[in-house]
């Protein structure tokens, strides 16, 4: 085989073996996926790679732990298995509700972005259980205290401690409080 | 094409009478699933008693795989079944404060920790791999690196590694690429894989 | 024979009556729980009950790489979700005005209560173990965090049998009474449905501005540290706020500084069950509001040792 032919087969599994690591991380079109998957069950290379990509994968994520022997037992296992011969399978749908409830946060999340998106240098808003009502309301005391209402800041506060939370029922009264040093 | 749409092409051909389709899943995942039923089952041994059988159940039942969940999810499902059936069948648990308290003699800490136990031999094989592949990585360039991390740490998607490293979505496969074949050729002679072993 | 008769008599005793475990044993146990509601995969829905509110809350949690993607969806009153992803967090509100995407600064959530370090908890908190119990159709073990001090309040948790997963969690006030309680009704390993809107959320550009407060905490109780400052815009009010947070890993206080109104008036309250408690004062020329679910003497003490910064 000539350099050029050598280099130019070289090329070809440099290539494949590219797509082989998109395929692996479920990043690849489906055409040149389906071509990469067909190829697997001949190519000995490829089905090295996968492994090795699993086990860099595991290692990194603190999960190496050497299985070679349970590799091994599963597979000597699979080998004395009948033949899996099975219908294609029918794609059910999803449970009605994942399915609505997924469909309508993504066209809510589109709509979102078009309708008001977020500039990167204003600050907008952040979240907060917004109260839905004013909690003032409940303690009955002089009318200067309106404007000290509380319920923004538990809001806010229960967002961070308890992310759904809403907002409790509260006692307030005013106080004297000597000021604080400065 | 999705990695849950990957995982279940393979389940495909593996219906369809591919065995080593079915393999793939296997070296795909019998490591992240060995790690999950360890926090169920102390004893090594039984983990991997649980865990083959786990593997041969599901290939068992591939026609009953519905495509509307995660292979993984599925096939976690069937090990934790398995798992809490052959407990439920030894008497055994995770170890409880009443089988920790009743214990006269002083039992080191670690008895109350699930993890990879293994045996002295492989744990240091274990060990070597985990060193090596942080070896590797950290040995990389710096843009490879990053990539690598993005995407087996983070678990980012090419195009939000992309964005994240102001580069183009092919340079983020690339990279990827390059950073899995550096680490791999560091990682052979351990592995004590070549080309013409079947693997 | 006696391991079947020390099962036998182990529910029969109640929590109080266990020793606590040794700091290295709760180390332990905590890291576990706390691991488990970010590695372990699952799905259900859990019943929020503050005093006499409660709240349906479906959850659903897919561990990616080292972190995870948590969805938390109210099934009840308003419509809100909740998604935390890394060291990210959004909500999701539905309001008169249509959807609204906002970036939250936090992602603790049921059954994610615990932190990822462990060890603030075991110095400030004793574990104690409990009996076995059963919750939404799967056994569970009850260990109790108690204070060490009167500076928090502390936390009964029931973890799974065999992944740890806290299943039921009770914040306990004075006496042991519950003031917060979750509760899966419904729960199961593995995430059904596919992976396909999470990533689809497009986190708006950071809104969350580090700040530097113009009046701090002087004193804080023992264990609290710091945990994020911001500046942010809340509802109603013209100008925007400093608002940090400070934490023991279990229980949380927040101080809002802004500046004083014409008209103000020192508050204090507390939340009709007890949890929450809350200080308004002048400092300087601020108005401080401190917001603890935390006992009133972890909120008095930042309240009352507040300086304005140099």
């Amino acid at each position: 085989m000539t350099m050029q032919a050598n280099y130019a087969v070289s090329e070809a599994d440099a290539e494949q073996e590219l797509w082989l690591s998109a395929m692996f991380d479920g990043e690849l079109d489906d055409n040149t996926a389906t071509h990469v998957m067909n190829r697997m069950p001949r190519d000995r290379q490829a089905q090295q790679r996968w492994r090795e990509y699993s086990l860099i994968g595991d290692a990194m994520r603190g999960c190496a732990a050497d299985h070679s022997r349970l590799e091994k037992r599963i597979k000597d296992a699979l080998a004395a298995e009948p033949t899996v011969l099975a219908p294609v399978a029918k794609q059910h749908r999803q449970p009605v509700y994942w399915a609505a409830a997924a469909a309508a946060v993504v066209a809510i999340t589109w709509t979102v972005l078009s309708v008001a998106p977020v500039a990167v240098d204003e600050p907008g808003p952040l979240a907060s259980n917004a109260p839905t009502s004013t909690l003032l309301e409940h303690s009955g005391f002089a009318e200067g205290v309106a404007q000290n209402d509380v319920a923004p800041y538990l809001s806010a506060h229960q967002d961070y401690a308890f992310a759904v939370a809403g907002d409790p029922d509260m006692n307030i009264r005013p106080v004297s409080m000597t000021e604080g040093a400065q | 094409m999705s990695e849950q749409d990957i995982d279940r092409q393979l389940v495909e051909k593996a219906r369809q009478g591919d065995k080593r389709a079915f393999e793939l899943l296997v070296e795909k995942y019998q490591r992240r699933l060995y790690r999950l039923l360890s926090r169920m089952v102390r004893d090594p041994e039984e983990v991997e008693d649980i865990a083959q059988e786990t593997f041969i159940k599901a290939y068992r039942a591939l026609s009953n795989f519905r495509g509307d969940a995660a292979f993984y999810t599925w096939l976690y499902r069937i090990g934790v079944n398995t798992a809490k059936n052959y407990l439920a069948m030894r008497k055994k648990s995770m170890p409880t404060i009443s089988d920790h308290a009743m214990n006269d003699e002083d039992e080191p800490d670690e008895r109350l920790i699930a993890h990879d136990i293994a045996t002295p031999e492989s744990e240091l094989q274990s060990k070597q791999i985990a060193i090596a592949v942080n070896e590797a990585v950290e040995s990389l360039p710096e843009e490879l690196r990053s990539a690598i991390i993005l995407r087996e740490m983070e678990g980012l998607s090419y195009e939000e590694i992309a964005e994240s490293m102001g580069c183009p979505i092919g340079t983020v496969r690339s990279r990827i690429f390059r950073a899995r074949e550096a680490i791999a050729t560091k990682l052979r002679p351990m592995l004590d894989t070549s080309e013409d072993k079947r693997w | 024979m006696r391991r079947w008769l020390w099962l036998l008599l182990v529910p029969a005793m109640p929590a109080w009556a266990s020793d606590a475990l040794s700091d290295a044993e709760a180390t332990v146990w905590l890291n576990r729980i706390s691991d488990a509601a970010r590695s372990v995969p699952y799905e259900g829905i859990f019943v929020m009950q503050m005093g006499d509110r409660m709240q349906t809350v479906q959850v659903e949690n897919r561990p990616q790489g080292t972190a995870s993607e948590t969805r938390l969806v109210v099934l009840d009153g308003k419509p809100r979700e909740v998604r935390c992803s890394r060291q990210e967090s959004v909500a999701l509100d539905w309001n008169a005005k249509g959807e609204r995407l906002q970036r939250r600064i936090g992602s603790r959530h049921f059954p994610d209560l615990l932190p990822k370090d462990v060890g603030n908890l075991v110095k400030y908190y004793s574990l104690i173990p409990g009996s076995t119990a059963r919750v939404a159709g799967q056994d569970c073990q009850i260990m109790e965090l108690v204070p060490r001090d009167k500076y928090r309040w502390g936390y009964r948790l029931c973890a799974e049998q065999y992944t740890g997963l806290p299943l039921k969690a009770q914040m306990l006030g004075a006496q042991g009474k519950p003031m917060l309680q979750y509760a899966f009704v419904k729960v199961r390993e593995g995430v059904s449905g596919l992976d396909s809107s999470m990533r689809q959320v497009k986190v708006p550009a950071s809104n969350v501005v580090q700040a530097k407060s113009p009046v701090m905490a002087s004193q804080l109780p023992p264990g609290y540290s710091k945990v994020i400052a911001v500046k942010r815009k809340l509802p109603d009010h013209d100008t925007e706020v400093e608002h940090s947070i400070y934490s023991d890993g279990l229980n949380h206080i927040s101080i809002f500084v802004e500046p004083a109104p014409k008209h103000m008036v020192d508050l204090e309250g507390e939340s009709v069950h007890g949890l929450v408690n809350l200080r308004t004062r002048k400092v300087g020329s601020y108005q401080v509001t401190v917001v603890g679910d935390a006992p009133a003497a972890a909120v008095e003490m930042v309240a009352h040792n507040l300086v304005v910064a140099q």
